[in-house]
This record gives C-alpha cells, sequence and structure tokens, in this order.
C-alpha cells in the first residue's frame, strides 16, 4: 500500500489523539525494545576487593553482570567495615564510569596549567621518564628526584618508598590533606607508637570524643561506626555514655549524649582540667601510672637537673577555674566529666583530627593520651593500643651503588629532622621554599601521586610557584585535577576497580588484616596501574633499581607479598598451598588475624624509657641535637615536652577580623576527592538542603549582630582574599566562630567538581604545626559581610 | 445536532486510534533467518530442546546456541561442503562469526520479567507456550498477538501468583 | 479475604542512624536513578526515593540534630492507591505498595497525595554519561518522562530471594531479602522482614517501647517502623 501524506498524517493524527485519551490502553508503546536478543543470562556474579574511597580499606564486593560493575556492597566478614559500606564507597562506580577519566598518557603541549595536552603511547612516556631518571642518576644528582605522596604504607606507596630509596633519592614526602602528621606524631612522641591507634569498645562504658571524631573519622570511619553500635546496642543493660568535646555542633555531637562546646582549639585545656580532678581526687588509675609512665612525678635526670613532673604542672596552671578562662566549659562540668569517667571504666578519650586543626594541634593531642594514661586506657585491650600489622613479607633492598649511597645521605628536601623541622620525619610544608630558595638544593624531577595541593592545601599558592622551577613535573592522577594541570606528563593511573594492589588496615581495628585489591573490571581505557608504572620504570632503568623489583608486575608482587602470611600459618586464611591460598585470598577478599588478644600486660612502649612518657624525652633528644632555628612553640622550660595548652595562633588583626575560620570535612566529599562523583554532589549539604552548594555555617546570635538572612550571599575575608557563599544560619558554631566545608570550589577535577561552591582554604592564612609540620586548617581569622 | 457530531467524531477518533495501535504491533508470521535451520530433523535425530538451549533449566534466558555448538555437532557430517545450509555453518566457524539469528518471539519489554527456570521447575512444557516445535520445520511465535492476557489466562488456570509485581519489574 | 502470611515491613533505629547517607545512594545505585544538575536541584528535582531528612532545633549548647530516613511507607491504607485514576498503584498482597510505571499517566495525583511526600515524578528522561550506562542494573526497569516513581523495598531482591528459596525447595527465611538500603548500613539502624511472623526480627522490634510510625495518626498504618529513645514530636 503506498501511504500518502494526507493518510499518514491522519493516521497519525488519530493514534497520537487516542493516545492522550486511552493513556492506559497503550502504555506499552513506552517500551524500549530490546535490539539484541539475550543469548547467555545477565547474571550478577560478585567479587571482593578493597575500597580506596580513604585510608580505611575496607573490604567490598562488587556485583557485576557480564563485564559491567553494577552495584558496590560491604564484604561481611571484613573486620573493618563488617559489611557496611559509606557514601564515598558507594558512589566509587561513578569514579570507575566517570566520563572525565584521563584515557591515555598525555603530555603537555601549551604553557603549564594550560590544559593542553598531546596524547602519546605508553612506551614513548615510559622512554622519556626513563631517559630522565636515568641522566639525573648519571649526573650523581638523584637525590634531586621527590616524590609527593598522598598515601603511604601498604600497596602502590611501598613500591615508590622502595623506588625512591633504590634510585637514591630520600625525598619520598607525605602530604596529607587533614592533620594526620599532628595525630600520628602526638602518639609516637608521647608513647613511642609509628602509625594509626586502634579502639576496642567491647567493654567501654564512658566515651570523650574530642573533637568530630567517632562518626567522621577520616582512617577508620566505619570501625568506628560499628563501635557506636556496640556501645549504644549490643549490650543489653548496659549503654556507654559518650561525650562530645567540640568547637562545632558536628555529627558526633548530634549523636552524643552530652555536648560540651569549647573554644577552638582548646579542647586540650579541657583535657587536663579534668587530669586535673583526676588527680587531685585520686581518680587515676595508680598502677599504670607507678608501673608503666615516665615524668608523671618530679624526677631528676642523669646530669641532676630537676624537672617538675606533669601530676604537678597540672596541680598548678590546669584547675577547673583557670581551664573556664581558656576553655569557656564551666568548672562544674570538667570535675563532672572527670568523676564521671573515672566512675565508669574503662573510660576512653578519643582523638580526632579536627582536634588537630590547629597550630596546638600536637599538644592537643598529646593532652587527651595523657587523660587515656591516667585513666589506664592506654595499650590495654578495653582502650587504645597499637594497630597490628599483617605478617607480609619483607624485601630487604638491595645495597645501593655509590651514586645511590650519596643520594640517600643528602640531607631531605623538606627539611624534616633538621633544624627547621626538627621533630618531624616529614614536612610536605616546608618543600616549597626549599625549592624556591633551592636550598639545601634544587628539585629536578618532581613526582605526584595521589595529592593535589594546588587544592588541598593552604600553601597552594607556594606550591604553584614551586612547581614554576621544577623543571619536569610527572603526575598519576587518573582525573586533569588542579595540580595535575601543572605538569608535564600525565600517567593516568587506574582506578581502584581495575588494578591489582596489596593493601593493610592502617587503623582502627587492632587486629592486623591485609586486603587484596584486584581488578573486578578490564580497564576501561589506555590507563596503567601506577604500581606497574613504577616496576616498568624500575626495570628500564636497569640496576641497581631493577634488582629493588625482581617481580613482572604488581599481580606477582602482591603474590610474593602474601607468602609471609601464608607462612605465618594463623588467620583467617590458612593453607600449604600457595595456589589453593592465593585462591582463598582473592575469594575472601583478604586476610585478618581471628585468634587475637589486644590485652598488652607487658604494656612494652618504644619510647627511651620504655614506658608512657608524661615528658618526651623523645622531643627532648631531637631539640637538643637538632639546635632548632626557629621553633615557634610559647611555652618555656620542661612543657616544651609535656603535654601543655599551647594557645592556638589565629593569623590576622582581632579588630578587623572577628572571627575565626574553620573548615570540616563531610562523608561526601571528604576533603575535595569524591566532588567529581555527581552521586555525592547531590547528597553534600543535605544536613542544610544546600546540594552541592558551599556554604558557612554562622550562629544565629551573630547572623542578629550582622543583619544577615540565612541562605543570602556574604562575602568571606582575610587578609589573603575573600570568597563569596551562602550562610546557613545554623546553632552549630559559637557566635566567634564561622564553618566552611571542605571538598567544593575546584578549579578542574571535571564537570562534576569544576565551578562548584568554593574552597575555604582558598582565603586561609600559610601556617604550620610546629611540632609535627602539618598544615594549620583552622589558623586564620576572617570577617563576613554581606555580598 | 452539532454537538451530536463532534462527541460521534470524537468516538470514531478514539476507535480509529485503538484499531491503528492494536494492529500496528502485529506480527509478521514468519522470521527470515541467516541459515534455514530445521527443529524437524533436528527433533527426529532426537536432539532435545535441552541439548541446544543450555539455560532454560537453570537461568532467566532459554539461550541460543552459539556458532561453536552448532559446529561441534555437525563437524563430521560429511556433506559438510556440499549442502548449501551446512556449508554457511562451515563458513560462520571457520571466519569465527556468531550466526546472527533473528528473534522469533516478540522481545520482552524492558520492564517485565520472565523467568524460564521457574516454569520449567514447575514442569511446563515447553511446548505450552511454544507450541509444537518438533512439527515445525521453520518456527513461529505460537501466539500472533503477544499480551498480557495470554501470560494471565495460564497463571489463573495454574493457580500461579498473579500479582502484578511478579512479572513488571 | 484471607490475609497473606508475608506482610513486608522495615524498622529504622533513628537512635544508630547517623545521618551519613550511605542508603540514599545505594537505592539509587541500585534502584538507576540518575543525578540531576545543580540548576535541577535547586528546583528540588532531585530523585531519591530514601531521603536523609535533617533536623536543626535549639540553641548552643542544647542544639538538636536529628536524622530521619524517608522513604515509601507502603502503608497498610495508602493515600496514594486510591486517587490512581488508572490503577497503576495498588497495594499488593504482600503489603507492597507496588507501582507499575507502564500503566502510569503521569497525573502525578500520587505525589500529592502521599502524606510522606515519598513520590516522585520524572519531569525529564532520566539522563546518564554512556560510560556511566554500563552501571545500571539490569534488574530494574529504567523509568522514562512522565511517571511516578518511589521506594519498591527493592522488590527484585524480594523476587530474587523467592526464587531462590523456591530453588533450594524451602519457604523464605527471615533475613533472605535484604533491600539495598539495610545492605550497606553502615551502624546497622536497619531490618526487613515479615512483620506477619511475630517471631521476625522486625515483628519483634515493632512491638518495641521505641517504635513509632511516622504521621500515625493519619490512619495510614505504616509499614516502615520507626525506633527512637526520645519522643519523636513530628511538629518539633
Amino acid at each position: 500500500m503506498k501511504l500518502k501524506r494526507r493518510t499518514f498524517l491522519k493516521v497519525s493524527t488519530l493514534s497520537a489523539l487516542s493516545n492522550f485519551f486511552l493513556p492506559t490502553a497503550f502504555a506499552g508503546r513506552r517500551r524500549k525494545e530490546k535490539e539484541e536478543p539475550l543469548w547467555v543470562p545477565k547474571v550478577g556474579r560478585y567479587a571482593n576487593t578493597i575500597c580506596n574511597g580513604c585510608l580505611s580499606g575496607c573490604g567490598i564486593r562488587v556485583k557485576r553482570v557480564e563485564k559491567n560493575a553494577v552495584k558496590i556492597e560491604g564484604n561481611p566478614d571484613f573486620p573493618m567495615n563488617q559489611g557496611g559500606v559509606c557514601p564515598r564507597g558507594q558512589a566509587a562506580l561513578q569514579s570507575l564510569y566517570n566520563p572525565d577519566r584521563i584515557k591515555t598518557p598525555l603530555k603537555r603541549a601549551g604553557e603549564r596549567g594550560s590544559d593542553r595536552w598531546e596524547e602519546i603511547s605508553w612506551d614513548s612516556a615510559l622512554n622519556e621518564v626513563t631517559s630522565r631518571l636515568q641522566g639525573l642518576r648519571q649526573k650523581g644528582r638523584s637525590h634531586t628526584l621527590a616524590l609527593l605522596t598522598g598515601r603511604r604504607g601498604e600497596g602502590t606507596p611501598f613500591l615508590f618508598k622502595r623506588f625512591m630509596e633504590s634510585y637514591g633519592s630520600p625525598n619520598f614526602i607525605w602530604c596529607p590533606s587533614l592533620a594526620d602528621e599532628s595525630v600520628i606524631k602526638a602518639d609516637h612522641l608521647i608513647d613511642g607508637s609509628e602509625g594509626y591507634k586502634a579502639y576496642n569498645f567491647t567493654n567501654t562504658q564512658y566515651v570523650i570524643s574530642f573533637g568530630d571524631v567517632l562518626l567522621q573519622s577520616p582512617d577508620c570511619y566505619m570501625h568506628l561506626l560499628n563501635s557506636f553500635k556496640r556501645l549504644r546496642f549490643d549490650r543489653p543493660g548496659r549503654r556507654a555514655k559518650l561525650v562530645s568535646v567540640d568547637s562545632r555542633f558536628s555529627t558526633t555531637a548530634a549523636k552524643a549524649d552530652e555536648w560540651v562546646p569549647v573554644k577552638p582549639g582548646t579542647e586540650g585545656a579541657l583535657a587536663l582540667g579534668i587530669a586535673y580532678i583526676l588527680i587531685k581526687e585520686d581518680l587515676l588509675n595508680s598502677s599504670f601510672v607507678e608501673k608503666h609512665a615516665f615524668g608523671f612525678e618530679d624526677w631528676q635526670d642523669d646530669l641532676g637537673e630537676k624537672h617538675v613532673g606533669f601530676k604537678n604542672m597540672v596541680l598548678n596552671e590546669y584547675s577547673p577555674d583557670q581551664v573556664l578562662s581558656i576553655t569557656g566549659v564551666a568548672p562544674e562540668v570538667t570535675a563532672r566529666l572527670a568523676r564521671e569517667s573515672a566512675g565508669n571504666l574503662p573510660a576512653v578519650a578519643v582523638c580526632s583530627h579536627s582536634a588537630c586543626f590547629y597550630s596546638n594541634g600536637v599538644y592537643n593531642a598529646m593532652a587527651f593520651q595523657s587523660l587515656n594514661a591516667l585513666l589506664g586506657s592506654i595499650n590495654t585491650a578495653e582502650g587504645i593500643f597499637h594497630q597490628r600489622k599483617p605478617p607480609v613479607t619483607d624485601f630487604p633492598i638491595p645495597e645501593a651503588d655509590e651514586t645511590g649511597k650519596k643520594g640517600l645521605a643528602m640531607p631531605r628536601i623538606d627539611g624534616a629532622g633538621s633544624s627547621i623541622s626538627p621533630f618531624t620525619f616529614n614536612a610536605a610544608g616546608n618543600f616549597p621554599q626549599a625549592v624556591l630558595s633551592q636550598n639545601p638544593y634544587p628539585a629536578d624531577i618532581l613526582m605526584i601521586y595521589h595529592c593535589n595541593p594546588v587544592f588541598k592545601r593552604v600553601d597552594s599558592e607556594s606550591f604553584k610557584k614551586a612547581f614554576a622551577k621544577i623543571p619536569f613535573i610527572i603526575n598519576f592522577s587518573p582525573f586533569m585535577d588542579e595540580t595535575a594541570l601543572y605538569s608535564d606528563l600525565v600517567l593516568p593511573d587506574s582506578t581502584f576497580l581495575e588494578r591489582w594492589e596489596s593493601t593493610a588496615v592502617s587503623s582502627g581495628i587492632g587486629r592486623a588484616a591485609f586486603g587484596i585489591r584486584q581488578p573486578v573490571v578490564e580497564p576501561l581505557y589506555d590507563t596503567l596501574n601506577t604500581g606497574d608504572v613504577i616496576i616498568r620504570l624500575a626495570d628500564k632503568i636497569g640496576k641497581p633499581v631493577s634488582e629493588a623489583f625482581p617481580w613482572k608486575d604488581s599481580q606477582q608482587f602482591v603474590k610474593e607479598r602474601v607468602r609471609g602470611i601464608q607462612e605465618s600459618g594463623r588467620g583467617s586464611v590458612v593453607s600449604t598451598y600457595s595456589k589453593k591460598f592465593w585462591k582463598k585470598l582473592l575469594e575472601k577478599g583478604g586476610w585478618w588475624e581471628t585468634d587475637y588478644d589486644f590485652n598488652q600486660s607487658d604494656k612494652k612502649f618504644n619510647t627511651p624509657s620504655g614506658k608512657f612518657e608524661f615528658f618526651s624525652q623523645t622531643m627532648r633528644k631531637n631539640f637538643k641535637n637538632k639546635a632548632p632555628q626557629k621553633v615557634n612553640i610559647t611555652a618555656r622550660g620542661d612543657q616544651k615536652f609535656m603535654p601543655h595548652y599551647e594557645a592556638p595562633e589565629f593569623n590576622g588583626d582581632k579588630e578587623n577580623f572577628p572571627l575565626i575560620l574553620i573548615p570540616f570535612p563531610t562523608a561526601s566529599l571528604g576533603t575535595g576527592g569524591g566532588a567529581n562523583q555527581p552521586f555525592l554532589q547531590e547528597i553534600f549539604g543535605a544536613v542544610h538542603a544546600l546540594t552541592g552548594e558551599s556554604w558557612v555555617e554562622i550562629n544565629p546570635d551573630l547572623a542578629v549582630r550582622l543583619n544577615i538572612r540565612d541562605k543570602s550571599h556574604v562575602w568571606i575575608e582575610s587578609r589573603r582574599g575573600r570568597i563569596e557563599t551562602l550562610v546557613k544560619i545554623f546553632p552549630g558554631p559559637q557566635s566567634d566562630v564561622i564553618y566552611m566545608p571542605l571538598g567544593q570550589g575546584h578549579t578542574a577535577f571535571g564537570r562534576y567538581a569544576d565551578k562548584r561552591g568554593v574552597n575555604p582554604l582558598s582565603v586561609m592564612e600559610k601556617a604550620f604545626d610546629p611540632v609535627s609540620g602539618a598544615q594549620v586548617l583552622a589558623g586564620t581569622r576572617v570577617r563576613i559581610y554581606k555580598a | 445536532m452539532k454537538k451530536k457530531i463532534t462527541g460521534l467524531s470524537v468516538l470514531v477518533i478514539i476507535l480509529a486510534g485503538l484499531i491503528y495501535s492494536l494492529s500496528a504491533t502485529k506480527l509478521p508470521a514468519l522470521v527470515e533467518q541467516p541459515i534455514l535451520f530445521n527443529h524437524v530433523r533436528h527433533a527426529e535425530k532426537d536432539v532435545a530442546c535441552y541439548d541446544c538451549h543450555q539455560y532454560y533449566k537453570n537461568y532467566a534466558v532459554a539461550g541460543i546456541p552459539d556458532t561453536e555448538l552448532c559446529y561441534s555437532c555437525h563437524k563430521s557430517d560429511k556433506d559438510l561442503k556440499e549442502k548449501e545450509e551446512k556449508r554457511k555453518l562451515h563458513e560462520y566457524f571457520t571466519e569465527k562469526i556468531e550466526i546472527e539469528w533473528n528473534r522469533v518471539n516478540t522481545p520482552l519489554p524492558d520492564d517485565l520479567v520472565f523467568n524460564h527456570k521457574r516454569h520449567v521447575a514447575e514442569d511446563i512444557e515447553c511446548a505450552e507456550c511454544h507450541g509444537k516445535i518438533e512439527d515445525q520445520v521453520e518456527t513461529k511465535q505460537m501466539v500472533e498477538d503477544f499480551k498480557m492476557d495470554w501470560c494471565i489466562e495460564c497463571h489463573q488456570k495454574e493457580e500461579a501468583d498473579e500479582d502484578c509485581l511478579t512479572c513488571h519489574k | 479475604m484471607e490475609k497473606a502470611k508475608i506482610q513486608w515491613g522495615m524498622t529504622i533505629d533513628l537512635d544508630l542512624c547517623i545521618g551519613c547517607q550511605a542508603c540514599t545512594l545505594a537505592c539509587k545505585q541500585e534502584n538507576n536513578i540518575s543525578f540531576v544538575s545543580q540548576k535541577q536541584a535547586k528546583m528540588g528535582r532531585i530523585i531519591e526515593w530514601n531521603q536523609v531528612i535533617h533536623t536543626v532545633k535549639g540553641e548552643v549548647p542544647y542544639t538538636k540534630l536529628r536524622f530521619l530516613p524517608r522513604l515509601c511507607n507502603h502503608c497498610e491504607q495508602p493515600a496514594c492507591t486510591k486517587v490512581c485514576p488508572v490503577g497503576a498503584t495498588y497495594k499488593n498482597p504482600e503489603g507492597l505498595v507496588a507501582q507499575i510505571y507502564t500503566r502510569c499517566i503521569g497525573c502525578r495525583f500520587c505525589t500529592v497525595a502521599c502524606p510522606y511526600t515519598a513520590r516522585y515524578f520524572n519531569w525529564y528522561t532520566p539522563e546518564w554519561p554512556e560510560e556511566m550506562k554500563k552501571s545500571l542494573n539490569p534488574d530494574v526497569y529504567v523509568r522514562t518522562k512522565g511517571v511516578a516513581e518511589k521506594c519498591t523495598f527493592c522488590s527484585q531482591r524480594i523476587r530474587a530471594a523467592k526464587d531462590k528459596a523456591k530453588d533450594e525447595e524451602r519457604e523464605l527465611r527471615d533475613g533472605d531479602v535484604v533491600p539495598a538500603c539495610v545492605e550497606i548500613c553502615p551502624t546497622k539502624a536497619r531490618l526487613f522482614g515479615n512483620l506477619a511472623d511475630s517471631e521476625s526480627r522486625v515483628a519483634k522490634l515493632s512491638r518495641s517501647p521505641r517504635a513509632f510510625r511516622l504521621l500515625a495518626h493519619l490512619g495510614t498504618q505504616p509499614k516502615v517502623i520507626y525506633l527512637s529513645e526520645r519522643a519523636w514530636n513530628e511538629s518539633e
């Protein structure tokens, strides 16, 4: 039949009209019919791997249908998360399938930062890097290679560390975005531990959370959430009390039984006030203090010099009345917290990153730990102890050649451990200045791994200036972030769902746990696991670097790495056959201790005295040996080495800049790494119904005083600059403090992150913790006015 | 009078639309296939449904054999290179191309689920829904108009679950 | 009519909920719910079958911040099904308030009728970048423009659990069906199960003195049961 135009129109109008009148009869018209037949069943299959959303390293199960990953679920057996997954983990598929991924190696084709690139092959990219690295070595300048890394520990960072050492450079520079250095440093100085702490709340009756830690931890989020459940509900008839000491009404404060607001940066002083009552009323755990602590009572050193002990220092300076003037907490409250905690043992004080955002971060954290010591909660099964490490195979690095030895003997470029930063092992904040002044030496090649200092640091300008001085910069980011823009070569890493990597739980759970990150989908693009890149580079550079990497790829490395675990013959996976062991490991998603006893009755501490040190001899030794040029600590004499209240510094004059600006990370965007995932953008700001926006939280009284309306636009101005954002009136902060969420304000990083909200770090002044070298995130005064 | 005419024409429009929409979904009786596959011949040689459609006992879909499976039976045929249809199969296999079978049955719309396994487990014979395939040289869909009431009728008869969510996702 | 032996229901422990919104995202990923641009978000067009509602009250230091995950309550007496002119939404024998998308004409009566604002309308065809389409769940229909949608209690997972139980020739057991939000919850604040079975965990919790139902005075008889130590006052 020939269809005339007229007939066709008639019929189509008729059918359109009839569809309008009788919608239900033709609902089928909407069905999109499948074009391809179903040859094979679409069945969901699961593969276990390890999440990389944050540092926790939770076990996840990825549901695959055919070649695609369609859902992320928790691995119910994995000890860190026990089946749960946080929003970051859930949204990770949007990182894998992100349309803005870098799909092939890129070579700069314009000015740095101009975002003009030429696509090149892996071969030519690796050849270029190899010839440059070989050249540097031949010139005997291997130490001028530097690495900025956002991660450390097991996995690719381990391979990097090995690479730097075998190549002959001391410059493995850890550059975390929160105050991790302070948290770790404080523990190291006071009880000799290396790395994060573990918490066991099985029997705990009383928890004081200093800062937003219990329900917002950046390093063992899921473990602490599980612990929270345990404290509240898993023990019929017993319900632990949870107290939140925080300058902001945080998530932890919201779920706590009591919120004790303090002035920002004075959390440590309150801990010492509590210590005062414990000492004064003899509520402390005297057996721990007598047997396992150093520097509690007054003491005399080898030279006969007399020192005031922690006890008398606290009794002299931190009575609840004195603490009131520092913290603003009523003396009755301080005393009550002390008596309640001593009356409800086991009691634990938990230290957070957010309480270490200030210039006195390390001393704050030391104060919390000394409170734990007085309560007898350090290194016990019912409190805080060291995170154990899995018994992985250790591979000794072959002896370096002359060039390598010479390079490793050079001082670190960031001055860590030198007279500039005597107490640190790592000082990313000094790096830009060192590069600019070429003191101790210039940096010739910089590698950047998992690190975005241009976005995540208060000294981003310095980093940008420093980059201009470095001849060659390599970045391994899978996304074009703010820092990658300033590189000469981008070697895109595969996302964590596409690569082999070994992981180890570094915090929180206590028992050792090892996780295997395995590719659950084939790499989507021409990207390469950075672990493989390191191994290939080492091979190309040749001896002696290649000798440190006897593996053909990262999968083989992981296989070799787990041999030690297999040989230990204990834990969740046991087998004498390597192949079977490996298969079981992959099925389970990892290995962890099953039979464990956290009780460390010997309570050995890795300090000079072998005890918990109220007076840090490590710190004193460093101080004496390194003859510091300038360390910005106000305390004089012995107090420098003891937990004390050091007034936090806020840059800017109080007259013109009356408010203190404090940033906070969120569970959705973290510090900004999640900003390119649209799901996370959608839930960001839901607490104030400000989806995907930035905002500033101000106290209702302050809003009245400044005549600012809710959700109106304001400027936040510091000496460094100003940013415009929305106001959220919220009875969370006190009236002289304002809070802004981290994570927004990207100027690159893909379509979902770019140009959304503002970055509070961009108005913050450059400052560092004098002890740990961590960047001070809460050290800037601002003013606020209507836009 | 004018009102009547308007009312009548609206009715006519609706009816016409209805008839058009229904007729538009009718299926062609036979579907052309790249190879003239003969179900009758296969049935005569005691090849069971399951030998080729290997998934229906355990999965939602029945599955269609891939070239390799077809060839694994036919590779020792003496007339492999002589008979036109077998020669085609040989070509598909040697060139490693999957035979692009055309669908005989109306594809299931995206919002529906159908599980072969469940029906097979309830001892529903293939022929109940597909007709006597072993008697058809070229297969065609059993019902010309594949509609929901066709499924419902059986579900009612067998006292199976009739809730919408059983099939609508 | 004889009452079915299954009445699906969920309990949500508000004392454990910390408002992290993992449930919201698990739901979106499982059920093929797309995301919207920031402009659309400002117009309130984000679709979250499971939305965490935050309420802030009080003054420093007596501030109260509460989290309430709100989803379809699968009411015993649903307001939405009664207003549907075409029978696209109805209460099924197992107590689910079901929604048959292809039958929906997009009149949006149900979205208005629902006192919990748990129903959403697709103003546009949901969109994903080509790459992200790979992560769509084949077990869930991708809705089109012009239909209403809401939480299904992950009916695809109920179907799968029943299928598995039948394969193993047994009845459904407590804990066989785990919706995406329940599965993901970091503090395990949620449970899902059969309220008609008085021995199931949800049924036991529903008898707890902490239990309450949202807007109970409306007589909708929700099957999502919240648990809270503090009295929950909705006007608060």
